[in-house]
């Protein structure tokens, strides 16, 4: 074919593969090896085997790998993306390029000392929602040459769909190859501490509350014994902020040199300094964005976003990636115009809170909850006749109550939606808060739920399903009112 | 919006039935064979409780299942309203669709009833108990229909 360009991974990629097979392998040979020598002792045969052993063990995992290495082939042909792998088990996966969603760049230390990099290719499929479709590793100059020719063809794919409503809607207010925003090293920082969560910090203020107990009693007889309990429960104080603080530094580091670039129809994000991440993001895909919020993060109003689409959150390392770390919401909505404009306006909606005929909700509830707490005490009662043990079934229960009705209220001031004409706006969580803004066109299905008192109230709750992996895939809806379902069928439709 | 067929409630009893003796069995299981211990009365009570209520479902929730549920298709969406208790709706736009199946269980089978599960980027919507004709024909249009939205949107991105 005329179109044709042929690719290969790059020799380092046996080195890595082979490491993680090797490594396992190895490591529970050595352990059982160690075990036998232990009882029988060490003799020179036992060393040769074990030798031996490990060379043919080397020999014939990277033999292996380099034969796949060598007869695997990524090959750009016309407006298809084939990897192609023509070993014992043949495989050749095709891909659409129109189907491409994401072109990221990746660099781990390894591949810094090298000059290599991580090409890694996402597709707008929900059946590979939850994974990375195509991974290359290529020098760093025909990484950028690949991503380069790739972006190019699905451009020139698509370019009469979507290059001309970007251009449109852009042109009047931005100059398209200046619109960059770049992450301050205080910035980071901040996100880093926003980013902590409330179960830490209660952990961290229970430990430290065990201190100030135990340093009072040490006036008592047992000091020693109050000693030492101190001396543990600092340790483990001073452990948990290491925690902490590690994973303040941790985000720090994954985040240094943040910078975010639209250019065109594509946004551009790029940080990292131990491993480089270069994500490519074509505004179209972006299913939807979500301002976040810790429970920290809210008492300071600040809010991070994410985006949503497929190719974004499907490995591990990709999970906490956002968008634009936690700032000011006047700050958020400059920077959401300058990179993605074709969302404007989402956050100015209002959401209407939940219907109050909620808590009738609650009811039924309440009952089963009561009769498994009579059915606690009464199976605590057959084992037991200790009054406080059999008691003590309630306070647990009253406990547990307190802390569902206080989980619950937080739910009802936070949670809401509106039906907007151009957005979905759904906002979720108790102390947590999280807002998402999807546009119709989106939007996969809705599902409605109602139960037999809802309906006799005119509420129910749902679901909304987009394309994305499945953490992102399903969005609850809080409690709205039906004839709100009839205006979100219609907007759905237009 | 149209309405299931009587097979349809006769496939939701024999299902319901069956997991109620399935249910009873394993409660019956449980007292005999399992740990609640002969004077304990609370446990007995829950079971015997337990196997009512699944009696009673098995006895009533088809009856209802069956005429709440309602189903429309046109050339746009597919709205779906099922349930007992719990009512849900499942609203699909067809041009969100890229897949179709047609499927028939044992019993399925036996009550001459088939499912059509549609697949969208978002994942499943299913249409149950449906006349075999009827999925058959339901299937097919929404493949032609499906089809010619394709060739609408093609014809409009060439422009």
């Amino acid at each position: 074919m005329e179109n044709s360009m042929r690719f290969r991974n790059h020799p380092s990629v046996i080195l890595e593969n082979s490491l993680k097979t090797l490594g396992t392998i190895v490591a529970i040979f050595i352990l059982n090896f160690i075990s036998e020598i232990g009882e029988s002792g060490i003799q020179f045969v036992d060393v040769l085997f074990l030798l031996a052993f490990l060379a043919i063990a080397i020999g014939l995992i990277i033999g292996i790998h380099a034969i796949i290495w060598s007869r695997t082939y990524i090959i750009i042909e016309d407006n298809m993306l084939i990897v192609e792998r023509n070993t014992l088990n043949k495989k050749r996966n095709t891909i659409g390029l129109k189907t491409i969603s994401n072109i990221n760049l990746e660099q781990n230390v390894l591949e810094m000392l090298l000059g290599t990099c991580k090409v890694k290719l996402d597709t707008n499929s929900l059946s590979t929602a939850d994974q990375t479709d195509v991974n290359i590793v290529l020098k760093r100059k025909e990484a950028e040459e690949f991503r380069s020719i790739v972006l190019a063809k699905v451009e020139g794919q698509n370019e009469h769909v979507l290059g001309r409503e970007c251009v449109e809607q852009t042109e009047e207010t931005l100059d398209l190859d200046a619109a960059t925003i770049t992450g301050e090293l205080g910035d980071i920082i901040l996100h880093g501490l926003f980013s902590i969560r409330i179960s830490s910090l209660v952990m961290f203020l229970g430990l430290l509350a065990v201190q100030i107990a135990l340093l009072h009693s040490l006036g008592t007889d047992n000091v020693e014994e109050v000693f030492s309990e101190l001396l543990g429960s600092f340790v483990t104080l001073i452990w948990f902020c290491m925690v902490i603080g590690w994973s303040i530094v941790k985000e720090f580091f994954k985040y240094l040199n943040f910078k975010i670039e639209r250019k065109k129809d594509k946004v551009f994000l790029n940080y990292g300094l131990f491993k480089k991440i270069a994500y490519s993001v074509p505004v179209d895909k972006i299913n939807g964005i979500r301002l976040t919020q810790t429970p920290i993060a809210r008492m300071a109003k600040r809010y991070m976003v994410e985006i949503i689409n497929v190719g974004m959150d499907d490995n591990e390392n990709e999970v906490n990636t956002f968008f634009l770390p936690y700032s000011k919401v006047e700050q958020i909505k400059e920077q959401l115009h300058i990179l993605i404009p074709e969302f404007d306006g989402a956050l100015e909606i209002k959401e209407e809170k939940q219907p109050k005929e909620i808590w009738l909700l609650s009811i039924p509830w309440l009952t089963l909850y009561l009769v498994l707490c009579i059915v606690a005490y009464s199976l605590v009662g057959h084992y037991t006749s200790d009054a406080p043990i059999k008691n003590g079934v309630w306070i647990v229960a009253a406990l547990l109550l307190l802390c569902r009705i206080i989980y619950k209220v937080a739910g009802f001031l936070t949670k809401g939606i509106k039906v907007d004409e151009k957005y979905l706006k759904i906002v979720d969580g108790s102390f947590a808060k999280r807002m998402l803004f999807v546009k119709y066109d989106k939007i996969q299905y809705i599902t409605g739920k109602q139960c037999i008192i809802a309906k006799k109230f005119h509420i129910q709750k749902g679901s909304i399903s987009l394309l994305a992996s499945m953490k992102n895939r399903m969005h609850t809806l809080p409690y709205f009112k039906e004839s709100d379902m009839e205006r979100l069928k219609r907007n759905l439709l237009s | 919006m149209e309405k299931l067929s009587k097979r349809a409630l006769g496939c939701m009893y024999t299902a319901a039935i069956i997991w109620a003796i399935l249910g009873v069995s394993i409660l019956v299981a449980i007292n005999v064979v399992w740990f609640i211990p002969d004077n304990m009365e609370i446990g007995t009570t829950i079971s015997i409780v337990l196997a009512v209520l699944l009696v009673a479902n098995a006895a009533i929730s088809p009856y209802f299942r069956f005429h709440r549920y309602r189903y429309s298709i046109n050339d746009e969406f597919i709205d779906i309203y099922e349930g007992y208790i719990f009512v849900e709706r499942n609203i699909v736009p067809l041009e969100r669709l890229h897949k179709m199946q047609t499927l028939r269980g044992p019993i399925d089978r036996m009550f001459k009833v088939a499912k059509v599960v549609v697949t969208s980027a978002g994942g499943d919507v299913t249409l149950r108990f449906l006349d075999e004709e009827k999925a058959e024909f339901i299937a097919e249009s929404l493949g032609r229909r499906i089809n010619q939205i394709v060739l609408e949107k093609r014809e409009k991105d060439g422009e």
